[in-house]
């Protein structure tokens, strides 16, 4: 039996055993199948786990799923095309060593960067917008360029500045949520602010993300004037939705795409 | 560049919005296989969820940089733009799949395990020919020893049957390394078809056990 005949036989064999190598799985997330074709679908998902599990990710993507992407992609665009930042940042905090894998800026206010907000002056009432950025060891980039998503799970440190464009004087607060599945909900994160309007969090991954689900999530942080602030998840995810380039002035809005996972203790067995 | 395309690029709301209608089906489709190849890969995560998340970061790799993976494409060589797209796909959620099992934590052989069990690989019965059922449960057992690399040549090589030039483009490898690679593969196969014709030699052969309950 040569290597030809053998590789021959083993894609006929192993093509039998693949649940989906009907070519109709394929048609399925374009919501274009028949319903004969889609009720065969359905009848090989009641027989096979993994066809099941194809059937149920290979749904055609809903309306929020696709406007998020956009956003998304909007965003990207929008920052991309932002002026780079003038004149360095004031942030009181001590300097950390960087670690092997340094800071991550992972990513900036919802916004796109306005001129206006490298004009703020002192004292005003005006936020300007806010970048976040990772530090830590355990944290990594997914490796696509300019899509670095850290990595945070048990045993883990999250240590996490948001800085403003410029300066803030005046009183500043935050809020925090975690973005889900399509829902918002509050998440207990206290942060520390510096002098300019520069907030860190810093704990354990335990601490703060306790029972969280795994998976890919975003933490979304508003900050700005105390009085000014939306505090109801319901608010924060209508601001979620607002197109891009929405203005605001006394509150921004930041989010930092996460990927919590679930892996053993450093140490443990 | 068509200038649906172009528009998109630009920022233009509507043209992206159309490209995520036109590409999402595409990229989910193959993220899916992707993920299918081995089950466990979503990590436990929700595969819904995890489907919905490579799709967005499918599309801004595609958008990233000014959309340069995007500008890549090229009608005039006469592949589709849901081929090309899907191609892009593949190959990143290979490398995706190929980093997860890196991690520190993983359990899995990595990709230098497979070169190397296969480079210590007894000479198989080549010139045997091997039952359907036979090598129905060899590939089983190849696909559990095999690194995510390892599984997706194996798909794409074996099952899929792909070019050369193809997985060329997936793998980003020489064409001598795929030849390399689908004769490891065979060798693999067979080695573990020598490893089952054995056992089963060896189950006929086996006396009864200590203790057995001779009436």
């Amino acid at each position: 039996m040569t290597d030809d005949e053998l590789l021959q036989v083993a894609r006929e064999v192993a093509r039998e055993d693949d649940p989906l190598q009907d070519e109709r799985w394929d048609a399925l997330p374009s919501g274009d199948l028949s319903e004969g074709d889609l009720a065969a679908l359905r009848l090989l998902a009641e027989h096979s786990d993994p066809a099941r599990e194809a059937f149920l990710a290979l749904q055609p993507l809903d309306e929020a799923d696709r406007e998020r992407i956009v956003d998304a992609i909007l965003t990207g665009q929008a920052k991309a095309a932002a002026p780079p930042r003038k004149g360095a940042l004031v942030i009181s905090f001590p300097r950390r060593a960087r670690r092997a894998l340094g800071a991550i800026v992972v990513a900036g206010s919802l916004a796109a960067a306005a001129a206006a907000a490298l004009l703020v002056p002192r004292g005003a009432a005006l936020v300007p917008e806010y970048e976040a950025s990772i530090v830590g060891e355990q944290t990594q980039r997914s490796g696509a360029p300019g899509v670095g998503v850290p990595q945070i799970g048990p045993g883990s440190q999250l240590d996490l500045v948001l800085r403003p464009e410029v300066a803030v004087d005046g009183p500043i607060a935050l809020r925090s949520f975690i973005f889900r599945g399509g829902s918002v909900r509050s998440w207990e994160a206290n942060a520390v602010i510096a002098e300019g309007g520069s907030l860190r969090i810093v704990g354990a991954y335990e601490a703060l993300f306790g029972d969280t689900p795994k998976g890919s999530c975003e933490l979304v942080f508003v900050v700005g004037r105390p009085s000014a602030l939306p505090s109801d998840p319901e608010a924060v995810a209508a601001a979620l939705r607002e197109p891009v380039g929405s203005h605001r002035t006394t509150w921004q809005l930041v989010r930092v795409p996460v990927l919590l996972v679930d892996r053993a203790r450093p140490g443990s067995p | 560049m068509p200038a649906r395309i172009q528009k998109a690029l630009d920022g233009e709301r509507d043209a992206a919005r159309s490209l995520v209608d036109e590409l999402s089906p595409v990229i989910q489709a193959r993220i899916v296989r992707s993920l299918a190849r081995r089950s466990e890969a979503a990590g436990g995560r929700d595969v819904r969820q995890e489907v919905r998340d490579l799709t967005q970061h499918m599309f801004l790799l595609l958008f990233a940089d000014g959309g340069r993976v995007l500008r890549q494409w090229d009608p005039a060589r006469g592949s589709s733009l849901q081929n090309f797209v899907g191609l892009v796909v593949e190959r990143e959620a290979a490398s995706i799949l190929r980093r997860r099992r890196r991690n520190p934590w993983g359990e899995h052989p990595t990709e230098d395990e497979d070169f190397e069990r296969m480079s210590h690989a007894a000479p198989g019965p080549e010139s045997q020919t091997i039952s359907r059922d036979l090598l129905r449960r060899a590939i089983v057992r190849a696909r559990a020893r095999l690194s995510d690399r390892g599984l997706a040549l194996f798909q794409w090589i074996i099952v899929e049957d792909r070019s050369v030039e193809e997985v060329c483009a997936l793998a980003n490898m020489t064409p001598e390394a795929v030849y390399a690679w689908r004769s490891r593969l065979a060798r693999l196969l067979r080695e573990i078809a020598a490893e089952g014709m054995s056992e089963g030699e060896g189950t006929r052969r086996s006396p009864p056990t200590d203790g057995a309950n001779d009436g």
